[in-house]
Protein backbone atom coordinates (compact mmCIF):
# COMPACT_ATOMS: atom_id res chain seq x y z
CA UNK A 1 0.00 0.00 0.00
CA UNK A 2 3.17 2.17 0.08
CA UNK A 3 4.66 3.07 -3.21
CA UNK A 4 8.30 3.63 -1.24
CA UNK A 5 7.56 0.18 0.11
CA UNK A 6 10.84 -1.10 -1.47
CA UNK A 7 13.18 2.14 -0.46
CA UNK A 8 15.28 1.25 3.11
CA UNK A 9 14.67 3.92 6.00
CA UNK A 10 16.42 2.42 8.74
CA UNK A 11 18.77 -0.40 9.33
CA UNK A 12 19.73 -2.44 12.19
CA UNK A 13 22.91 -4.21 11.97
CA UNK A 14 23.90 -6.80 14.76
CA UNK A 15 22.41 -4.21 17.30
CA UNK A 16 23.42 -4.80 20.76
CA UNK A 17 22.77 -2.84 24.10
CA UNK A 18 23.78 -4.07 27.82
CA UNK A 19 23.78 -2.36 31.02
CA UNK A 20 25.89 -3.97 33.71
CA UNK A 21 27.21 -7.13 31.81
CA UNK A 22 23.16 -7.67 31.07
CA UNK A 23 22.25 -7.98 27.83
CA UNK A 24 19.09 -5.88 26.85
CA UNK A 25 19.57 -5.59 23.38
CA UNK A 26 21.07 -8.76 21.41
CA UNK A 27 21.97 -8.92 18.13
CA UNK A 28 19.05 -7.62 16.48
CA UNK A 29 18.96 -7.22 12.85
CA UNK A 30 15.94 -5.54 10.94
CA UNK A 31 15.09 -3.16 7.91
CA UNK A 32 12.69 -0.73 8.32
CA UNK A 33 11.52 0.54 4.96
CA UNK A 34 10.28 4.43 4.27
CA UNK A 35 7.09 5.12 5.81
CA UNK A 36 6.62 1.77 7.26
CA UNK A 37 4.47 1.69 10.80
CA UNK A 38 6.36 -0.54 12.75
CA UNK A 39 4.83 -1.84 16.55
CA UNK A 40 7.40 -3.23 18.48
CA UNK A 41 5.54 -5.12 21.65
CA UNK A 42 7.03 -7.56 24.26
CA UNK A 43 7.06 -7.78 28.38
CA UNK A 44 8.16 -5.13 30.06
CA UNK A 45 11.87 -5.28 30.45
CA UNK A 46 11.77 -7.10 26.88
CA UNK A 47 14.13 -4.42 25.48
CA UNK A 48 11.36 -2.01 23.23
CA UNK A 49 11.92 1.05 24.70
CA UNK A 50 15.89 0.78 24.84
CA UNK A 51 15.34 0.18 21.06
CA UNK A 52 13.51 3.42 20.98
CA UNK A 53 15.80 5.27 23.17
CA UNK A 54 19.30 3.77 20.83
CA UNK A 55 16.89 5.26 17.09
CA UNK A 56 16.56 8.61 18.88
CA UNK A 57 20.20 9.05 19.83
CA UNK A 58 19.34 9.04 23.62
CA UNK A 59 21.65 6.12 24.13
CA UNK A 60 24.62 4.74 22.17
CA UNK A 61 25.04 1.12 21.33
CA UNK A 62 26.95 -1.37 22.94
CA UNK A 63 27.86 -2.77 19.82
CA UNK A 64 26.15 -3.02 16.26
CA UNK A 65 25.74 -0.13 14.37
CA UNK A 66 21.85 1.91 13.16
CA UNK A 67 22.45 2.84 9.44
CA UNK A 68 19.25 5.68 8.65
CA UNK A 69 19.19 6.46 4.89
CA UNK A 70 22.72 4.87 4.29
CA UNK A 71 24.62 6.16 6.72
CA UNK A 72 25.32 5.30 10.32
CA UNK A 73 23.86 7.27 12.89
CA UNK A 74 26.16 9.09 15.61
CA UNK A 75 24.58 11.42 18.19
CA UNK A 76 21.47 12.34 18.60
CA UNK A 77 19.44 11.78 15.63
CA UNK A 78 17.87 14.87 14.55
CA UNK A 79 15.34 13.29 11.63
CA UNK A 80 13.37 11.45 14.56
CA UNK A 81 11.23 12.56 17.57
CA UNK A 82 10.27 10.97 20.57
CA UNK A 83 6.56 11.02 22.20
CA UNK A 84 7.15 9.95 25.89
CA UNK A 85 4.83 8.07 27.96
CA UNK A 86 4.36 11.32 30.11
CA UNK A 87 4.34 14.15 27.70
CA UNK A 88 6.91 16.08 29.04
CA UNK A 89 5.96 19.32 28.40
CA UNK A 90 7.25 21.86 29.98
CA UNK A 91 4.60 23.22 32.39
CA UNK A 92 5.67 27.23 32.26
CA UNK A 93 5.25 27.41 29.05
CA UNK A 94 1.51 27.84 27.01
CA UNK A 95 0.42 25.29 25.09
CA UNK A 96 2.03 27.18 22.14
CA UNK A 97 5.53 28.16 23.28
CA UNK A 98 5.64 24.27 24.05
CA UNK A 99 4.96 23.04 20.37
CA UNK A 100 7.74 25.80 19.39
CA UNK A 101 10.38 24.47 21.71
CA UNK A 102 13.38 24.70 20.00
CA UNK A 103 12.26 26.31 17.29
CA UNK A 104 14.07 29.88 15.71
CA UNK A 105 12.05 32.71 14.74
CA UNK A 106 8.52 33.53 15.06
CA UNK A 107 7.08 30.12 15.11
CA UNK A 108 3.42 31.49 16.54
CA UNK A 109 1.73 30.67 13.14
CA UNK A 110 3.28 27.27 12.54
CA UNK A 111 2.31 26.21 15.79
CA UNK A 112 -0.67 27.18 15.54
CA UNK A 113 -1.23 25.03 12.15
CA UNK A 114 -0.03 21.81 13.76
CA UNK A 115 -2.15 22.31 17.08
CA UNK A 116 -5.25 22.83 14.46
CA UNK A 117 -4.12 19.09 13.20
CA UNK A 118 -4.49 17.65 16.36
CA UNK A 119 -7.78 19.62 17.40
CA UNK A 120 -6.49 21.79 20.01
CA UNK A 121 -6.31 25.25 18.58
CA UNK A 122 -8.73 26.71 21.21
CA UNK A 123 -6.46 25.50 23.79
CA UNK A 124 -3.18 27.14 22.66
CA UNK A 125 -2.88 30.06 25.55
CA UNK A 126 -3.78 27.15 28.21
CA UNK A 127 -0.95 25.92 30.90
CA UNK A 128 -0.30 22.43 30.41
CA UNK A 129 -1.71 21.84 33.67
CA UNK A 130 -4.91 22.84 32.77
CA UNK A 131 -5.32 19.83 30.01
CA UNK A 132 -6.30 16.81 30.57
CA UNK A 133 -4.29 13.55 29.60
CA UNK A 134 -5.22 12.80 26.25
CA UNK A 135 -5.00 16.60 25.27
CA UNK A 136 -1.59 16.82 27.08
CA UNK A 137 -0.07 13.87 24.53
CA UNK A 138 -2.16 15.81 21.82
CA UNK A 139 0.30 18.60 22.44
CA UNK A 140 3.54 16.56 22.64
CA UNK A 141 2.42 14.95 19.37
CA UNK A 142 2.05 18.41 17.82
CA UNK A 143 5.37 19.11 19.07
CA UNK A 144 7.18 16.36 17.37
CA UNK A 145 5.24 17.04 14.62
CA UNK A 146 6.15 20.78 13.53
CA UNK A 147 9.86 19.26 13.50
CA UNK A 148 8.28 17.17 10.35
CA UNK A 149 10.27 14.37 10.99
CA UNK A 150 11.11 11.55 8.60
CA UNK A 151 10.99 9.11 11.80
CA UNK A 152 8.52 9.07 14.61
CA UNK A 153 8.97 7.51 17.92
CA UNK A 154 6.55 6.20 19.85
CA UNK A 155 7.21 5.34 23.36
CA UNK A 156 3.88 3.90 24.41
CA UNK A 157 2.62 7.19 24.33
CA UNK A 158 -1.04 6.25 25.05
CA UNK A 159 -0.17 3.96 28.04
CA UNK A 160 -1.74 6.46 30.50
CA UNK A 161 -4.66 7.28 28.79
CA UNK A 162 -8.55 5.90 29.51
CA UNK A 163 -9.75 3.28 27.04
CA UNK A 164 -11.63 5.87 25.05
CA UNK A 165 -9.06 8.44 24.65
CA UNK A 166 -6.72 5.48 23.70
CA UNK A 167 -8.79 4.84 20.90
CA UNK A 168 -9.39 8.35 19.50
CA UNK A 169 -5.83 9.14 19.81
CA UNK A 170 -5.00 5.78 17.79
CA UNK A 171 -7.16 7.05 14.84
CA UNK A 172 -5.38 10.73 14.81
CA UNK A 173 -1.82 8.70 14.78
CA UNK A 174 -2.99 6.63 12.31
CA UNK A 175 -4.85 9.74 10.37
CA UNK A 176 -1.49 11.93 10.65
CA UNK A 177 0.61 9.08 9.84
CA UNK A 178 -1.38 8.36 6.40
CA UNK A 179 -1.49 12.10 5.50
CA UNK A 180 2.43 13.02 5.98
CA UNK A 181 4.26 9.70 5.32
CA UNK A 182 6.19 9.42 8.33
CA UNK A 183 8.33 6.01 9.38
CA UNK A 184 6.71 5.27 12.50
CA UNK A 185 7.97 3.12 15.45
CA UNK A 186 5.42 2.33 17.82
CA UNK A 187 6.64 0.21 21.18
CA UNK A 188 3.79 -0.86 23.37
CA UNK A 189 1.68 -2.99 25.68
CA UNK A 190 -1.36 -3.11 23.95
CA UNK A 191 -1.73 -5.77 21.40
CA UNK A 192 -4.81 -4.34 20.12
CA UNK A 193 -3.10 -0.86 19.31
CA UNK A 194 -0.16 -2.76 17.61
CA UNK A 195 -2.55 -4.75 15.35
CA UNK A 196 -4.83 -2.01 14.94
CA UNK A 197 -1.85 0.62 13.56
CA UNK A 198 0.96 -1.35 11.86
CA UNK A 199 2.11 -2.62 8.71
CA UNK A 200 4.36 -5.30 10.91
CA UNK A 201 4.36 -6.03 14.57
CA UNK A 202 7.63 -7.01 16.00
CA UNK A 203 7.46 -9.27 19.07
CA UNK A 204 10.47 -8.71 21.26
CA UNK A 205 11.51 -11.40 23.79
CA UNK A 206 14.82 -11.22 26.05
CA UNK A 207 16.54 -8.31 23.51
CA UNK A 208 15.67 -10.78 20.55
CA UNK A 209 13.25 -10.55 17.37
CA UNK A 210 10.76 -13.48 18.42
CA UNK A 211 8.39 -13.03 15.86
CA UNK A 212 7.44 -10.92 13.20
CA UNK A 213 4.00 -10.46 11.70
CA UNK A 214 2.65 -8.28 9.17
CA UNK A 215 -0.66 -6.94 9.29
CA UNK A 216 -2.32 -6.75 6.12
CA UNK A 217 -5.64 -5.68 6.82
CA UNK A 218 -7.41 -2.49 5.01
CA UNK A 219 -7.35 0.52 7.10
CA UNK A 220 -9.31 1.66 9.39
CA UNK A 221 -9.38 -1.78 11.35
CA UNK A 222 -12.22 -3.28 12.04
CA UNK A 223 -11.81 -4.75 15.27
CA UNK A 224 -14.84 -6.69 15.36
CA UNK A 225 -13.34 -9.02 12.43
CA UNK A 226 -12.27 -12.25 12.89
CA UNK A 227 -8.85 -12.22 10.72
CA UNK A 228 -8.51 -8.74 13.15
CA UNK A 229 -8.90 -11.41 16.29
CA UNK A 230 -6.79 -14.45 14.71
CA UNK A 231 -3.74 -12.03 14.31
CA UNK A 232 -4.12 -10.56 18.14
CA UNK A 233 -4.04 -14.16 19.40
CA UNK A 234 -1.47 -15.41 17.45
CA UNK A 235 0.87 -12.17 19.35
CA UNK A 236 -0.62 -13.12 22.38
CA UNK A 237 0.03 -16.85 22.09
CA UNK A 238 3.88 -15.47 21.41
CA UNK A 239 4.10 -13.47 24.11
CA UNK A 240 2.46 -14.95 26.80
CA UNK A 241 4.09 -18.24 26.37
CA UNK A 242 2.62 -21.31 25.09
CA UNK A 243 0.46 -22.99 28.16
CA UNK A 244 1.99 -25.91 30.27
CA UNK A 245 -0.92 -28.28 30.00
CA UNK A 246 -1.40 -28.92 33.47
CA UNK A 247 -5.19 -29.22 33.33
CA UNK A 248 -6.96 -30.34 30.29
CA UNK A 249 -8.06 -26.16 30.49
CA UNK A 250 -5.23 -24.45 29.14
CA UNK A 251 -4.64 -26.00 25.95
CA UNK A 252 -6.53 -23.95 23.27
CA UNK A 253 -4.14 -21.03 22.27
CA UNK A 254 -6.31 -18.65 21.06
CA UNK A 255 -9.57 -19.21 23.46
CA UNK A 256 -6.78 -18.85 26.72
CA UNK A 257 -5.56 -15.47 25.35
CA UNK A 258 -9.29 -13.94 24.40
CA UNK A 259 -10.57 -15.18 28.32
CA UNK A 260 -7.23 -13.73 30.01
CA UNK A 261 -6.68 -10.12 28.40
CA UNK A 262 -9.48 -8.38 29.28
CA UNK A 263 -8.01 -5.41 26.83
CA UNK A 264 -10.16 -7.44 24.42
CA UNK A 265 -12.80 -6.73 26.07
CA UNK A 266 -12.46 -2.92 24.51
CA UNK A 267 -13.21 -3.37 21.18
CA UNK A 268 -16.92 -4.50 21.90
CA UNK A 269 -17.38 -1.37 23.77
CA UNK A 270 -16.48 0.55 20.96
CA UNK B 1 -23.36 45.47 45.84
CA UNK B 2 -24.18 42.78 48.93
CA UNK B 3 -21.04 41.22 47.17
CA UNK B 4 -18.68 43.67 46.60
CA UNK B 5 -18.95 44.33 50.41
CA UNK B 6 -18.30 40.83 51.71
CA UNK B 7 -15.16 40.73 49.02
CA UNK B 8 -13.73 43.72 51.03
CA UNK B 9 -14.44 42.40 54.48
CA UNK B 10 -12.89 39.10 53.28
CA UNK B 11 -9.67 41.17 52.26
CA UNK B 12 -9.82 43.27 55.43
CA UNK B 13 -9.78 39.67 57.18
CA UNK B 14 -5.66 38.91 57.85
CA UNK B 15 -5.94 42.84 59.53
CA UNK B 16 -8.56 41.99 62.00
CA UNK B 17 -6.67 40.47 64.70
CA UNK B 18 -3.59 43.07 64.55
CA UNK B 19 -6.48 45.94 64.87
CA UNK B 20 -8.05 44.37 67.62
CA UNK B 21 -4.65 44.02 69.52
CA UNK B 22 -4.23 47.76 68.90
CA UNK B 23 -7.72 49.10 70.26
CA UNK B 24 -7.40 47.07 73.52
CA UNK B 25 -3.82 48.01 74.02
CA UNK B 26 -4.63 51.96 73.66
CA UNK B 27 -7.48 51.16 76.39
CA UNK B 28 -5.31 49.14 78.99
CA UNK B 29 -2.87 51.97 78.42
CA UNK B 30 -5.35 54.81 78.97
CA UNK B 31 -6.75 53.62 81.73
CA UNK B 32 -3.38 52.61 83.54
CA UNK B 33 -3.79 48.91 83.98
CA UNK B 34 -0.76 49.46 81.79
CA UNK B 35 2.07 51.73 83.09
CA UNK B 36 3.33 53.46 80.06
CA UNK B 37 6.89 53.03 81.52
CA UNK B 38 6.72 49.64 80.57
CA UNK B 39 4.55 50.48 77.31
CA UNK B 40 3.75 53.20 75.61
CA UNK B 41 -0.15 53.74 74.40
CA UNK B 42 -0.43 53.40 70.27
CA UNK B 43 -1.05 57.00 70.20
CA UNK B 44 1.72 58.02 71.83
CA UNK B 45 4.26 56.16 69.66
CA UNK B 46 2.14 57.51 66.50
CA UNK B 47 2.89 60.57 68.02
CA UNK B 48 6.85 59.93 68.57
CA UNK B 49 6.76 58.97 64.94
CA UNK B 50 5.31 62.22 63.48
CA UNK B 51 7.83 63.91 65.67
CA UNK B 52 10.62 61.94 64.22
CA UNK B 53 9.33 62.61 61.06
CA UNK B 54 9.57 66.37 61.13
CA UNK B 55 13.19 66.10 62.75
CA UNK B 56 14.43 64.12 59.82
CA UNK B 57 15.26 61.74 62.10
CA UNK B 58 13.63 58.55 61.29
CA UNK B 59 13.20 58.85 57.20
CA UNK B 60 17.21 58.83 57.83
CA UNK B 61 17.73 55.91 59.62
CA UNK B 62 14.83 54.09 57.75
CA UNK B 63 17.19 54.84 54.59
CA UNK B 64 20.06 53.58 55.86
CA UNK B 65 18.52 50.53 57.29
CA UNK B 66 16.91 49.88 54.14
CA UNK B 67 20.05 50.73 52.06
CA UNK B 68 22.24 48.29 54.29
CA UNK B 69 19.74 45.29 53.92
CA UNK B 70 19.35 45.86 49.86
CA UNK B 71 23.35 45.96 49.88
CA UNK B 72 23.95 43.13 52.19
CA UNK B 73 21.05 41.12 50.08
CA UNK B 74 22.19 42.23 46.39
CA UNK B 75 25.98 40.95 47.56
CA UNK B 76 24.89 37.92 49.57
CA UNK B 77 21.79 37.16 47.28
CA UNK B 78 24.21 36.93 43.54
CA UNK B 79 27.06 35.31 45.31
CA UNK B 80 24.46 32.55 46.59
CA UNK B 81 22.58 32.54 43.07
CA UNK B 82 25.83 32.00 41.37
CA UNK B 83 27.50 29.42 43.42
CA UNK B 84 24.65 27.28 43.48
CA UNK B 85 24.11 27.85 40.20
CA UNK B 86 27.70 26.30 39.18
CA UNK B 87 27.37 23.71 41.61
CA UNK B 88 23.90 22.53 40.65
CA UNK B 89 25.05 22.47 37.02
CA UNK B 90 28.71 21.23 36.68
CA UNK B 91 29.46 17.99 38.88
CA UNK B 92 33.33 19.28 39.19
CA UNK B 93 32.49 22.35 40.72
CA UNK B 94 30.11 20.89 43.73
CA UNK B 95 32.69 18.68 43.99
CA UNK B 96 35.09 21.39 44.75
CA UNK B 97 33.07 23.90 46.16
CA UNK B 98 30.35 22.00 48.22
CA UNK B 99 31.87 20.59 51.28
CA UNK B 100 33.73 24.11 52.15
CA UNK B 101 30.76 25.53 51.52
CA UNK B 102 28.84 23.31 54.06
CA UNK B 103 31.31 23.86 56.82
CA UNK B 104 30.89 27.52 56.41
CA UNK B 105 26.84 27.49 56.44
CA UNK B 106 27.19 25.41 59.94
CA UNK B 107 28.80 28.04 61.54
CA UNK B 108 26.32 31.00 62.87
CA UNK B 109 27.16 34.05 61.05
CA UNK B 110 26.07 36.15 64.07
CA UNK B 111 28.42 34.15 66.45
CA UNK B 112 31.02 36.47 63.70
CA UNK B 113 29.89 39.61 65.34
CA UNK B 114 33.16 40.13 67.51
CA UNK B 115 35.24 39.48 64.59
CA UNK B 116 33.70 41.08 62.14
CA UNK B 117 33.89 44.16 64.75
CA UNK B 118 37.58 43.75 64.79
CA UNK B 119 38.06 43.78 61.12
CA UNK B 120 35.85 46.61 59.97
CA UNK B 121 34.88 48.71 62.96
CA UNK B 122 31.50 49.73 63.18
CA UNK B 123 31.10 51.31 59.57
CA UNK B 124 28.73 50.06 57.26
CA UNK B 125 31.24 47.12 55.84
CA UNK B 126 30.13 45.49 58.83
CA UNK B 127 26.94 45.38 58.62
CA UNK B 128 27.29 44.39 54.77
CA UNK B 129 29.14 41.67 55.71
CA UNK B 130 27.07 39.89 58.17
CA UNK B 131 23.81 40.57 55.94
CA UNK B 132 25.83 39.02 53.18
CA UNK B 133 26.86 35.91 54.77
CA UNK B 134 23.44 35.03 56.19
CA UNK B 135 21.82 35.41 53.15
CA UNK B 136 24.06 34.07 50.79
CA UNK B 137 23.41 30.26 52.42
CA UNK B 138 19.82 29.97 51.87
CA UNK B 139 19.82 31.28 48.45
CA UNK B 140 22.83 28.86 47.65
CA UNK B 141 20.60 25.66 49.15
CA UNK B 142 17.70 26.57 47.56
CA UNK B 143 19.47 27.30 43.85
CA UNK B 144 21.55 24.19 44.25
CA UNK B 145 18.64 21.91 44.62
CA UNK B 146 16.22 23.38 42.72
CA UNK B 147 18.87 22.80 39.39
CA UNK B 148 19.21 19.49 41.31
CA UNK B 149 15.62 18.65 40.85
CA UNK B 150 14.50 19.43 37.44
CA UNK B 151 13.09 16.83 35.99
CA UNK B 152 15.57 15.17 34.01
CA UNK B 153 13.15 13.59 31.24
CA UNK B 154 12.55 17.36 30.68
CA UNK B 155 15.93 18.03 29.78
CA UNK B 156 16.33 15.26 28.16
CA UNK B 157 13.21 16.23 25.86
CA UNK B 158 14.95 19.43 25.12
CA UNK B 159 18.28 18.01 23.80
CA UNK B 160 16.10 15.81 21.87
CA UNK B 161 14.45 18.97 20.05
CA UNK B 162 17.63 20.60 19.70
CA UNK B 163 17.89 22.71 23.17
CA UNK B 164 21.66 22.73 24.49
CA UNK B 165 23.56 25.17 26.73
CA UNK B 166 22.43 28.79 27.43
CA UNK B 167 19.19 27.94 25.37
CA UNK B 168 18.72 24.90 27.65
CA UNK B 169 19.37 26.60 30.42
CA UNK B 170 16.68 29.44 29.62
CA UNK B 171 13.73 27.24 28.77
CA UNK B 172 13.90 24.33 31.04
CA UNK B 173 16.83 24.28 33.78
CA UNK B 174 16.14 27.81 34.75
CA UNK B 175 12.26 27.61 35.19
CA UNK B 176 12.50 24.06 36.42
CA UNK B 177 14.42 25.63 39.68
CA UNK B 178 12.81 28.68 40.07
CA UNK B 179 10.36 27.88 42.48
CA UNK B 180 12.68 26.29 44.93
CA UNK B 181 15.14 29.68 43.72
CA UNK B 182 11.99 31.53 45.32
CA UNK B 183 11.70 29.88 48.80
CA UNK B 184 15.43 30.36 49.06
CA UNK B 185 15.12 34.51 48.69
CA UNK B 186 11.97 34.81 50.76
CA UNK B 187 13.58 32.56 53.51
CA UNK B 188 16.84 34.66 52.69
CA UNK B 189 14.68 38.24 53.35
CA UNK B 190 13.77 36.92 57.08
CA UNK B 191 17.23 36.56 57.93
CA UNK B 192 17.99 39.88 56.22
CA UNK B 193 16.16 41.32 58.59
CA UNK B 194 17.16 39.52 61.66
CA UNK B 195 20.74 39.93 61.00
CA UNK B 196 20.44 43.35 60.66
CA UNK B 197 18.23 43.97 63.65
CA UNK B 198 21.55 42.10 66.15
CA UNK B 199 24.40 43.92 63.48
CA UNK B 200 22.61 47.54 64.57
CA UNK B 201 21.69 47.35 68.06
CA UNK B 202 25.60 45.89 68.75
CA UNK B 203 27.49 48.38 66.91
CA UNK B 204 26.47 51.36 64.94
CA UNK B 205 25.90 55.35 64.77
CA UNK B 206 22.57 54.83 62.44
CA UNK B 207 20.09 52.86 61.40
CA UNK B 208 16.55 51.73 63.17
CA UNK B 209 18.86 49.73 65.43
CA UNK B 210 20.30 52.52 66.32
CA UNK B 211 17.58 54.33 67.12
CA UNK B 212 16.08 51.86 69.52
CA UNK B 213 19.34 51.93 71.52
CA UNK B 214 19.91 55.31 71.54
CA UNK B 215 16.06 55.43 72.81
CA UNK B 216 16.69 53.25 75.53
CA UNK B 217 19.13 55.43 77.38
CA UNK B 218 17.10 58.23 77.25
CA UNK B 219 13.78 56.19 78.38
CA UNK B 220 11.96 56.92 75.59
CA UNK B 221 9.92 53.81 75.71
CA UNK B 222 7.83 55.43 72.23
CA UNK B 223 10.69 55.30 70.23
CA UNK B 224 11.71 51.80 71.14
CA UNK B 225 8.15 50.21 70.87
CA UNK B 226 8.40 52.43 66.81
CA UNK B 227 11.93 50.44 66.26
CA UNK B 228 10.54 47.52 66.85
CA UNK B 229 7.07 48.40 64.50
CA UNK B 230 9.22 49.74 61.86
CA UNK B 231 11.14 46.52 61.83
CA UNK B 232 8.13 44.03 61.85
CA UNK B 233 6.39 46.64 58.60
CA UNK B 234 9.79 46.62 56.58
CA UNK B 235 9.68 42.16 57.83
CA UNK B 236 6.22 42.33 56.48
CA UNK B 237 6.81 44.79 53.18
CA UNK B 238 9.19 42.45 51.71
CA UNK B 239 7.73 39.29 52.33
CA UNK B 240 4.87 40.83 50.33
CA UNK B 241 7.15 41.69 47.71
CA UNK B 242 8.92 38.07 47.60
CA UNK B 243 4.94 36.37 47.27
CA UNK B 244 4.46 39.24 44.61
CA UNK B 245 7.31 38.16 42.71
CA UNK B 246 6.45 34.19 43.34
CA UNK B 247 2.38 35.19 42.00
CA UNK B 248 4.28 36.91 38.74
CA UNK B 249 6.86 34.34 38.08
CA UNK B 250 5.05 31.27 38.99
CA UNK B 251 1.66 31.53 37.54
CA UNK B 252 1.77 29.09 35.27
CA UNK B 253 2.09 26.77 38.70
CA UNK B 254 -1.34 25.53 39.58
CA UNK B 255 -0.76 26.49 43.51
CA UNK B 256 -0.47 30.38 42.30
CA UNK B 257 -3.29 30.04 39.77
CA UNK B 258 -5.61 33.13 40.76
CA UNK B 259 -9.17 32.10 40.81
CA UNK B 260 -10.61 34.19 37.79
Amino acid sequence: MNKNDQEIHLELLNLQKSFAEVNVLNMLNMNIHKGEFIAIVGKSGCGKSTLLRLLSGLEKPSAGEIVMEGKPLAGLNRQACIMFQDGRLLPWKRVLHNVGLGLKGDHQEEAMEVLRHVGLENKSYEWPSRLSGGQKQRVALARALIHKPSLLLLDEPLGALDALTRLEMQSLIEEIWAHRRFTALLVTHDVEEAVALADRVIVLQDGKIAQEIKVSLPRPRGRDRAAFASIVNRILKQIIGAPKPVSGIWNEGPEYASHSVPRIGISSAE
Amino acid sequence: MRHSISHWILKMLPWGIPFLLLVLWQLFTEAGIVSSKILPAPLDVYFAAVHLMQTGDLPHHVWVSLWRALIGFLIGGSLGFVLGLFNGLFRKAEMLLDTSIQMLRNIPHLALIPLVILWFGIGEEAKVFLVSLGVLFPVYLNTFHGIKSVDRGLIEMGRMYGLKGFALFCHIIFPGALSSILVGVRFSLGIMWITLIVAETISATSGIGYMAMNAREFMQMDVIVLSILLYALLGKLSDVIARFLERRWLKWHPSYERNS
